[in-house]
């Protein structure tokens, strides 16, 4: 995913169209950013695609709900980014005390049978929200520095720094889950 | 980066579900979601409350506005009364009747222009003290925010230097400087509150400030550590230290807002 894909319009002008309440515009930044933030909720809710949804729903709306009030100095993305991670943390307090399920092998989410897979979205999910966001941007959106710069409204070198930490980070993770019996 | 842990990563990318059902799910919610909850209710009724308090407060400004003469029309009878005393003096004609009614006019208008006065002053103070007060329980909450989540910080930094076998005279330095940091970082906030009034201009300096604090602790803990590579770990833009957006009221949003605003380069 390209945050700013060639030709098309900015998210900075999204965004005032949607405040301005014209129609499409609003849709137009979920259908750009949905799966991007999709992803991430899934990491955050331990992989409940049932969750991811009900916590997608309620943070895009939640979004739709304040984009009056957002000013965009700090991207969009981030901003909607930071709205779905803190749906995500209510969700996982409500269900702080119902026990994990693991879910069923499921032929719509073939990444989800690979028990690595799990594994791998398990350590990121340990990681502390401002270095696993660049992370998955990079690997699984396919977004180059300066596309994940402007998505988070941060300087390029900040990313490149945060990307370095974060990677360390993981490789800490993922080293101690491994070594573990 | 590893390819091998890049490439892991990279294969654990789940699928998503297209976007549609989430927009006729939204399309569907047009109005907030009702809900029986107390904290609902307690909102709603706030909100009653507050705008009848607004209707009450335009409803009576126009009135006073109406009542009460301009202050041209002040100065014209101020003006008329100078006439009579002037024409009294000059022929005798004015009576002392008329000469009384003026300036029981002009006492009956001094009076009001003095309640308006009164009343403007009583009101201007009321949102001075409501806007001091909102700015100081931001404050409070976004300090609370930042001090539990830079205290976890440290101790993961102290965790993962302690793992490395630095030397315990180097760790107990090392948490000296995490610790001047964090207090830094609060009186910097601090500042920023007590700048004042205007939140929606941005606070230019900031950004350089805040960056300036991460790159003395980070050079400090260089030294001693040995290790220069800390990167964004202390965090050194004022996001970093944002206020938290719980939503559990509306005012979380509101300061997380305030925060972002006050904090760009404005």
């Amino acid at each position: 995913m390209a945050a700013e894909p060639p030709g098309s319009t900015r998210d900075d002008s999204l965004v005032d169209d949607a405040r301005g309440g014209l129609p499409g515009s609003f849709e137009t930044l979920v259908r750009r950013y949905h799966a991007a933030v999709y992803r991430q909720i899934l990491v955050w809710v331990n992989g409940d695609h049932a969750a991811a949804d009900d916590v997608a729903q309620e943070a895009w709306w939640r979004v739709a709900k304040g984009v009056k009030r957002f000013e965009g100095r700090s991207g969009f993305y981030a901003w909607a980014c930071r709205i779905a991670h803190n749906e995500a943390k209510r969700w996982l307090g409500r269900n702080a005390r119902k026990p994990r399920l693991v879910p069923e092998p499921d032929e719509e989410h073939p990444a989800e049978r690979s028990a690595t897979g799990e594994a791998v979205r398990l350590a990121l999910s340990k990681l502390p929200e401002k270095f696993a966001t660049p992370l998955m941007l990079e690997l699984w959106e396919d977004m180059s520095l300066k596309d994940i710069a402007h998505a988070l409204g941060l300087p390029e070198g900040t990313v490149k720094s945060r990307l370095f930490r974060a990677r360390e980070k993981f490789r800490a993770v993922w080293d101690e889950m491994e070594s573990e019996p | 980066m590893n390819d091998r842990i890049a490439d892991l990563i990279r294969n654990a990318k789940p699928q998503a579900p297209s976007p549609d059902a989430l927009l006729a799910a939204l399309g569907s919610r047009a109005v907030p979601p009702a809900t029986g909850s107390a904290v609902w209710l307690l909102r709603a009724a706030a909100l009653f409350v507050l705008a009848a308090g607004i209707g009450a407060a335009s409803a009576l400004l126009p009135r006073m506005s109406a009542d009460t003469p301009a202050t041209g029309d002040l100065e014209r009878v101020r003006g008329l009364a100078a006439r009579i005393e002037s024409l009294e003096s000059q022929t005798g004609s004015v009576s002392a009747e008329q000469v009384v009614e003026q300036e029981a006019r002009i006492a009956a208008l001094e009076t009001r222009v003095q309640a308006r006065t009164a009343i403007e002053q009583a009101v201007g103070e009321y949102f001075v003290k409501r806007d001091a007060a909102e700015r100081e329980l931001w404050q409070e909450r976004h300090l609370e925010h930042v001090r539990r989540h830079y205290a976890k910080d440290m101790e993961g930094t102290l965790a993962e230097l302690k793992a490395q076998n630095l030397p315990e005279a180097k760790l107990v330095r090392a948490r000296e400087i995490l610790a001047q940091h964090g207090k830094d970082i609060e009186v910097l906030i601090k500042q920023s509150y007590a700048q004042g009034g205007d939140h929606r201009r941005g606070h230019r300096d900031l950004r350089e400030q805040f960056a300036s604090l991460a790159r003395g602790a980070q050079d400090s803990l260089a030294r001693v550590t040995g290790e220069n590579n800390w990167g964004t770990l202390l965090g050194e833009s004022p996001e970093d230290w944002a206020p938290t957006a719980e939503f559990e009221d509306l005012s979380d949003f509101d300061s997380m807002m305030n925060w972002m605003r006050r904090s760009s380069r404005g």
